[in-house]
């Protein structure tokens, strides 16, 4: 943060002082003549960087109150504007502090409107900052910093007054519901303590007066006054400042309300202007007097404050969450690492395994392949001599049939054989699509059932049963005898002649299940 | 009164103003950094995460996959013990049909080696290749006069047995031979089989 540089101007010289937490410290007092500006450009120089804040202890500054209609916006801009001109033309050092709204009627607004009316004792010096480029924070009038006091006076009346001492002279302020509406400044001659307290006095009694001439209190009341004198001054103050019908004097001790506000560096005697600047640097008013071309370098420097408080912010902002993404970062890390090592430890387990296994030149899944086909083909390997046991067998429970001719297939025979005969629906039984082997069947029966067609037919019935009972699908392709519906049946002429033993014909099939 | 903010104005903030974009920069610029080592954090942790599951996974399976392992490895030291994975033996096979044929007195055996070929699809449909071999076929067709069945059996049976190729039949014909009247002396054949046999051998595939 930018030093503070406090700037004391009364009619008579302008006094520097450097403010940090609370100690004011001297630094330069400049006259109103040309070597006093130059000086002062070269103390302004030297101390660019810091913020100046001017308080002026002058006897030219006016105070105006009016009730005015409530505006806004523009309106209210153009209204103030042309009441300051009105009031205090010539002077742009004028401002206008609003006093609040009336409660009743149309709620006029209340305006009090201030000015330093005096430009050429304050211009000098502030061209003389602007040239030097220094940064001009504001330009403020004791009783504007008087307004931040009240409370720590212990005033707790509404309406009061403040006598205060500086080397300007005793000015005394109107204080009105924490607002300060009327000022004045009367100068020393001396400035003895009796001086000082004979002034307060009689200038407190003409005060009142010029107030209840002014309306601002009500004639015949009383109004409390409070005056700031050292301790060590203040029986000389009692003595002089005695009550009245119109006032009644309260003493505050400057060296306490020194101390309330923190000033570290308290006043030596009844003089306040060192207290009223720690005041003003400690909590600058609201309102100031100088124009917008005065604090045009204030207004850079707070420029540049924002952008480097704004870059400043962002960065911050960025490490923030950088911050919150490295802890998280660090967490999936951590995390990572102690999953790796589990992983670690179960591939060490999962290698000890493998390691038992006996070793041979090929790889786990290529073994798998290699093995996979090869067991394939040993299903396949069995060869023709299980179903030729299995035929043997159904033979053997069929002596009346006789084989003449095998075909065995691996596998199916597509399409290799006539459509097969229909069976009886108790008697059918399907060849599956997935076979293992196959095979067609031709055998005969004894020539003695030649002539005998039922006969024959239960002969051929009774072996496929056998076969069947052996776990193979069985179709029959040829019946010694056709009895089918769908074909022709004719009888032979010559039947002796044409006797044969009667030929039949199978098919045969293993489920690969 | 508003004062106009001048050239000279800009010179006076434009190192507050570089400090500024400069700040922003490098935050930026660490926000990326963290953002971009948080992203390849969470790869990475998918990353280990996956290999974890999967050696899981392999580990819980393990005592199974060991046994699987151990039964394939036996099979393919079967494989190789019975010497099918070398260059086709015909010579030797020729002789153990030979050998075979006069142990069994067998009547009459006839046969032709066709060229070798992939095993078909019919026997391996996943292809004839697999694991680094590739398995191939020569088709012997056989022709044959037997006594009975158990000629054929027994003849087939010894193959297996003896040759160091794996046999597969893969079709097979036995007929009974119609007796001719005038020869009801001797020994006379009473079957005869037509058989289509293939013989199977791996070759290392490079």
């Amino acid at each position: 943060m930018s030093t503070r540089r406090l700037l004391f101007l009364e009619a008579t010289s302008l006094t520097a002082y450097r403010w940090s937490g609370g100690h004011l410290h001297y630094e330069a007092e400049f006259a109103p003549d040309a070597t006093g500006f130059e000086a002062f450009g070269e103390y302004v120089v030297k101390a660019r960087r810091s913020l100046f804040y001017i308080l002026a202890d002058v006897a030219e500054e006016g105070f105006q109150i009016e009730e005015v209609p409530y505006v806004q916006g523009g309106d209210r801009k153009a209204l103030i504007r042309r009441k300051l001109s009105q009031y205090f033309y010539g002077t742009p050092y004028a401002l206008a502090v609003s006093l609040g709204r009336q409660k009743e009627g149309r709620r006029d607004e209340r305006m009090l409107y201030t000015a330093l009316t005096r430009p050429p004792q304050i211009e000098p010096w502030l061209d003389t900052l602007r040239q030097a480029e220094g940064q001009l924070a504001g330009l403020f009038s004791v009783p504007m910093v008087l307004a931040a006091v009240p409370l720590l006076l212990g005033a707790l009346a509404q309406r009061y007054m403040v006598l205060s001492v500086t080397r300007g002279g005793v000015r005394q302020t109107l204080i009105d519901k924490g607002q300060v509406t009327f000022s004045r400044l009367t100068p020393l001659v001396t400035g003895s303590t009796e001086e000082m307290a004979l002034t307060c006095a009689v200038e407190a009694e003409k005060m009142y007066q010029y107030m209840a001439g002014q309306r601002l209190i009500a004639r015949g009341s009383q109004i409390t006054t409070h005056v700031l004198v050292h301790p060590a001054q203040i029986s000389t103050f009692r003595e002089t400042c005695v009550d009245t019908g119109a006032i009644h004097f309260e003493f505050t001790d400057l060296l306490a309300v020194s101390a309330r506000l923190g000033f570290k560096t308290p006043p030596r005697g009844t003089l306040a202007d060192t207290l009223f600047l720690h005041v003003l640097a400690k909590k600058p008013p609201n309102e100031q007097f100088a124009t917008a071309e005065d604090r045009h370098f204030f207004r850079l420097g707070q420029v540049s404050f924002g952008l480097r408080s704004a870059g400043l912010t962002i960065f911050v902002a960025c490490l923030l969450f950088a911050g919150r993404q490295f802890i998280e970062y660090q967490a999936i890390a951590g995390s990572s690492a102690d999953t790796a090592a589990q992983a670690a430890t179960d591939r060490t387990r999962y290698d000890a395994i493998l390691q038992g296994l006996p070793k041979v030149a090929i790889s786990n899944d290529a073994l798998r392949a290699l093995v996979g086909r090869y067991d394939r083909l040993r299903q396949q390997a069995e060869g023709l001599e299980p179903m030729y046991v299995t035929i043997s067998r159904a033979l053997q429970e069929s002596p009346r049939v006789e084989l003449t001719r095998l075909d065995w297939t691996l596998g199916g025979k597509a399409g290799a054989a006539p459509a097969p005969v229909p069976l009886p629906a108790s008697g059918s039984m399907a060849i599956p699509a997935s076979i293992a082997e196959s095979a067609e069947l031709h055998a005969q029966l004894p020539i003695g059932l030649a002539n005998d067609p039922r006969a024959q037919r239960a002969a051929v019935d009774v072996f496929v049963e056998h076969l069947r009972a052996q776990k193979l699908y069985v179709q029959v392709l040829k019946h010694s005898f056709e009895a089918d519906s769908a074909k022709s049946l004719k009888s032979s002429a010559d039947a002796v002649a044409q006797v044969q033993a009667p030929q039949f014909s199978l098919r045969i099939a293993r489920s690969a299940s | 009164m508003s004062v106009k903010f001048s050239q000279s104005d800009f010179r006076r903030i434009q190192w507050s103003l570089a400090v500024m974009v400069l700040l922003a920069l490098l935050g930026a610029g660490v926000v990326f950094g963290a953002l971009q080592l948080t992203k390849a954090a969470k790869a990475e942790a998918l990353k280990v995460e996956a290999q974890r599951n999967e050696i899981r996974n392999k580990l819980s399976r393990a005592r199974d996959e060991e046994q699987e392992v151990r039964g394939k490895i036996a099979r393919y030291q079967e494989l190789v013990q019975r010497g099918y994975v070398t260059e086709e033996q015909r010579l030797d096979w020729v002789e153990r049909i030979a050998q075979i044929k006069t142990a069994r007195k067998l009547i009459d055996v006839q046969y032709e080696l066709m060229p070798r070929k992939p095993v078909e699809s019919a026997l391996l449909p996943e292809g004839a290749v697999g694991g680094g071999y590739e398995f191939l076929a020569s088709t012997m067709k056989l022709q044959m006069q037997l006594l009975h069945e158990g000629d054929l059996l027994g003849f087939l049976a010894d193959l297996r047995a003896n040759v160091r190729a794996l046999i597969i039949v893969r079709q097979c014909t036995v007929e009974r031979i119609p007796r001719a009247p005038s020869n009801e002396g001797g020994t006379q054949p009473q079957l005869k089989a037509d058989c289509d046999i293939d013989w199977i051998t791996l070759r290392e595939k490079k």
